[in-house]
């Protein structure tokens, strides 16, 4: 078994000392740079949070609607084919999807997108 | 900069201008891997002028354009009555080894999260951005042919159509799929209006690419992406909603500073063209498209390693946002 704390905890604590502590302390022309650190912490932390549970039921989501078995890269990129031959125009179904999928990958990289626009 | 590079500069100049020429205070402004900006006082004897050289870096390779092609687009633009840092002189390549060009040095600032938050900058926003209606309206005036801007390659399909082709070139051979864009490349096709004629387009005019100071604009700026398009490009790249700098609301719509109302009542000013957010509405979903697929191959150059670089890294991770958002424009909402 692992040593706790985790890596979670542990980027949770890296989050904090950089925000309340370096952060105030840090030159204005370097406050950009610590953003950039922040920003990326939270993105790999809710990605390690979110583990490959998320992408598997995507996967699984994606052959059960394409009827096609394959890797989440591939059935990706066969969901893209039929996008574009204009498959999801009239499939409620694959627009749902396509919204689902999407939506995903703002949680994890942009979560502040979907508190802006009200979601 | 070298001490040796700025005498080499003086007294290259000194033969041109036929003036005892002097220059002080050289100083480094921002810049990139492709090209550097230095500050620089160039006293000519009988007056001194706030000047900025603008010379390519040294390791510079770039298909981006030269500083010959973008010293003739500042003249273009200055001819036409467009706010420029104004251009003075076209390098001799043999002075420095490498191209550059000398310009004007305008007041302000450029940096757009600083002028969306700092209202004591172009105190008047409603007169900003009918400016920069004026501006647009100004720069598309410049119709081709035009044998002093003759690099610009001629679009040989409607401009929107051209990028379609490039965007799905791309994807076809790029390790990860984005169904999101497809969609979004779908309804540009569909609704793709008729092609007008083509005019000189900025193609990066927005929020953090032009100068302000407290009276208002005083320079536009980055001049490496301009082409022959169609205008309303512009007009819709200036008013998406991923360049408002995290403004809300319809009174930001442009660029996070104005309403959208302004900026058509200063292009209609210049060019007599009534504007509507109807029309310009197509060019705004094809700007996040534009600048989602722009964010992906800046997170692949840090991804390739070729140029690693957190920035970068996280400019591929706006790509969902600008994906969600495409999909929310064209009608596609869980």
């Amino acid at each position: 078994m692992r040593i706790q704390p985790d890596g979670i905890n542990l980027l949770d604590t890296v989050t904090v000392l950089l925000r309340d502590e370096v952060l105030p302390s840090v030159p204005a022309g370097q406050q950009y740079a610590l953003r950039m650190a922040l920003n990326a912490i939270g993105i790999a932390r809710r990605q390690l949070v979110n583990g490959s549970q998320a992408e598997q039921q995507e996967q699984a989501l994606l052959a059960e609607l394409l009827a096609e078995s394959g890797s989440h890269v591939q059935l990706s990129r066969l969901l893209a084919a039929r996008i574009r031959e204009g498959k999801a125009k009239d499939s409620a179904p694959l627009r749902d999807l396509l919204w689902q999928l999407t939506l995903q990958r703002v949680r994890e990289s942009a979560p502040r997108y979907l508190k802006q626009e009200g979601f | 900069m070298q001490a040796e590079e700025h005498k080499a500069i003086a007294d290259w100049l000194g033969v041109k201008t036929g003036k005892p020429v002097q220059i002080s205070n050289v100083r480094a402004l921002s810049g990139g891997a492709i090209q550097e900006n230095w500050a620089a006082d160039i006293d000519l004897g009988d007056e001194v002028i706030a000047a900025v050289i603008r010379c390519d870096a040294p390791s510079s390779v770039s298909d981006s354009l030269s500083r010959q092609q973008e010293f003739a687009l500042l003249k273009a633009a200055f001819a036409n009555g467009v706010t420029v840092p104004g251009p003075l002189w076209l390098g001799d390549p043999a002075v420095l080894g490498r191209d550059f060009f000398i310009m004007r040095r305008a007041g302000g600032t450029a940096a757009g999260h600083k002028l969306v938050r700092d209202l004591s900058l172009a105190k008047d926003r409603p007169a900003l951005t009918r400016q920069l209606g004026r501006e647009l309206a100004s720069i598309h005036a410049i119709k081709p042919p035009r044998d002093d801007l003759d690099f610009l390659p001629l679009p040989e399909v409607h401009p929107a159509c051209e990028f379609i082709n490039n965007a799905r070139s791309f994807l076809d051979q790029y390790h990860s799929a984005f169904p999101a864009l497809e969609w979004g490349l779908n309804w540009l096709q569909e609704n793709m209006p008729e092609q007008e004629p083509l005019c000189l387009v900025h193609r990066d005019f927005r929020t953090g690419n032009y100068m302000v100071d407290e009276s208002g604009l005083t320079a536009v700026l980055d001049w490496e992406f301009t082409g022959w398009s169609q205008p309303l490009e512009d007009l819709g790249w200036l008013c998406a909603r991923c360049w408002r700098f995290g403004q809300q609301g319809d009174e930001y719509a442009v660029g996070g500073i104005g309403h959208r109302d302004d900026l058509f009542a200063g292009y209609q000013e210049v060019s007599g063209r009534k504007l509507t957010a109807e029309q310009v509405y197509y060019w705004e979903v094809f700007a996040h498209l534009r600048w989602a697929m722009i964010a992906i191959k800046q997170g692949e150059r840090h991804l390739s390693a070729a140029e690693p670089s957190l920035e970068l890294a996280l400019t591929a991770h706006i790509v969902p946002e600008l994906e969600l958002h495409i999909l929310r424009m064209t009608g596609l909402e869980g």
